[in-house]
């Protein structure tokens, strides 16, 4: 039996009896480890805070039958370090974090370590908790996981014939972007526009109010006038950051086969054309 | 002798056996308790568990379970039908009524959103209970919702669902447990208490 010591964030929680829950917990330096953590419901266990919640970050102590085993792993210690509790103050924010997620726990394989998108994911649940406008955060963590799993697509040139100019639309076979001379033959691609290919080329970068989010209305160098009262709601995403969350998850969804779960919940499906 | 051998008791171990919580060893034990039981015991026993089935149904108000409809609480003129406390499964019902403290009305959402799971909100009784709220007479509605992340999103749909209605919401305090210290306490019940601090 291997005792292991980790940094966890929880991606997916279940019910296994009533009061025992499998996990799967994304940790930095052993990938995404599956475990059971027995009788955690019940709250009787010392070494166990009551209720592991998802996408919480916590430390986490594991036995397995060594690494890699193939059963489930048996969660032993769990130290809570942050429940980022500010994502559950707006459902865009609760919903972008549960993409990512999922994201995460769909493209990465059991016992394969990425601790720089381990980082990403704290970076980019840290960022969605205190994020106006969350879809520049997302599009963000959608770069950094394509580029971790090796599957990042190139937006430099043609795929079809290395121009670097009039590129007009993106295909998920070919692995990046095609120009106008070259797209009419082929009939898996997506149309992009100059705006959101800009985007999709600056290094994804995590901040609440992210460097992808257009300009708020006002003159230049005015000050922005202080709230008098919270935010209302959310601020809508621009077009180019839209565009680039669309042709990222198309690119996502013909790696998994299927559109991904909550894709719908951020960008309204008439708002963006679904994966055919 | 094994209860294997005899297919009655083979037949009555599996069924306990299918219950929560309950294994071989257990099942065993309770299958050899119903056959020291008279006659009378086992058949008082079959027949609760047909009640159960026949007379339990939904309460068409609150989504409570009840023999009655509507359920007990929702046709009590003492309760004051202006408040209503939202919970997620009926079995929070009975928790918030051991407390004594609660003296609205109910309303059972019939569990929570979990988008990744596909549960969405026409999975439960939103829609009842926003008719609900909009035919009033409804001071304040209180969701009372686990305090998990899909509880939370729940909650946080409910808002939004009820957003035009001229209603009070209001949520449960959430934080340090009663009588725990706060160097035990975990950092997001320290969060959450921090940000949903009250004046003294």
């Amino acid at each position: 039996m291997t005792i292991l010591h980790d940094e966890a964030i929880v991606l997916h929680r279940l019910d296994y009896s009533e009061t025992s829950q499998v996990l799967v917990l994304f940790t930095p330096t052993h990938g995404k480890v599956r475990a059971i953590g027995k009788g955690i419901k019940r709250g009787t266990k010392s070494r166990i805070a009551v209720g592991i919640d998802l996408l919480e970050r916590g430390t986490a102590v594991f036995s397995t039958r060594g690494e890699r085993s193939e059963t489930l792993a048996t969660l032993t210690e769990w130290k809570p370090r942050s429940a980022f509790l500010g994502l559950r103050e707006r459902l865009p924010r609760l919903y972008a974090a549960q993409y990512a997620a999922q994201l995460t726990a769909q493209l990465t394989a059991d016992w394969d370590p990425h601790p720089a998108l381990f980082e990403a994911l704290g970076d980019c649940l840290l960022c969605l908790a205190e994020a106006d406008e969350v879809l520049g955060v997302v599009v963000a963590y959608q770069q950094v996981l394509l580029r971790e799993i090796g599957l990042q697509p190139r937006f430099d040139c043609c795929s079809g014939c290395g121009r670097s100019t009039e590129l007009t639309h993106f295909s998920s076979l070919e692995g990046g972007l095609l120009c106008r001379h070259c797209e009419p033959a082929h009939v898996e691609k997506r149309e992009l526009t100059p705006d959101a290919l800009a985007l999709l080329r600056e290094s994804p970068c995590f901040t609440p109010s992210s460097p992808l989010e257009p300009p708020r209305a006002g003159s230049p160098g005015e000050a922005a006038p202080a709230p008098a009262t919270p935010a209302p709601g959310p601020t809508l995403p621009s077009a180019a950051v839209r565009g680039a969350f669309d042709v990222l998850n198309y690119h996502i969804a013909h790696i998994l086969g299927r559109e991904p779960q909550l894709a719908d919940l951020l960008v309204p499906p008439a708002q963006r054309r679904r994966l055919h | 002798m094994s209860s294997e051998s005899i297919e009655s008791l083979a037949r009555l171990k599996a069924e306990f056996q299918k219950l929560p919580g309950i294994g071989p060893r257990t099942a065993e034990r309770l299958v050899f308790h119903v056959l020291r039981e008279p006659r009378e015991a086992a058949a008082a026993l079959a027949q609760a568990l047909l009640d159960v089935k026949d007379k339990v149904i939904h309460c068409r108000v609150c989504y409570n379970l009840t023999e009655t409809d509507p359920c007990r609480i929702c046709s009590d003129p003492r309760r004051d039908q202006e408040e209503i406390w939202v919970v997620e499964q009926p079995r929070d019902v009975l928790a918030m009524e051991s407390t004594g403290l609660i003296h609205g009305a109910y309303h059972v959402l019939m569990g929570h959103i979990a988008p990744a799971e596909g549960i969405g909100p026409e999975h439960l009784t939103l829609e009842a209970l926003r008719d609900r709220v909009r035919r009033g007479p409804v001071r304040e509605v209180v969701l009372a919702l686990n305090p998990t992340l899909e509880g939370d999103g729940t909650a946080l749909h409910v808002q939004s669902l009820l957003a035009d209605l001229a209603v009070k919401i209001t949520r449960l305090a959430r934080g340090l447990a009663v009588g725990g210290q706060l160097e035990f306490a975990t950092a997001g019940m320290l969060e959450a208490a921090i940000r949903g601090r009250t004046p003294a």
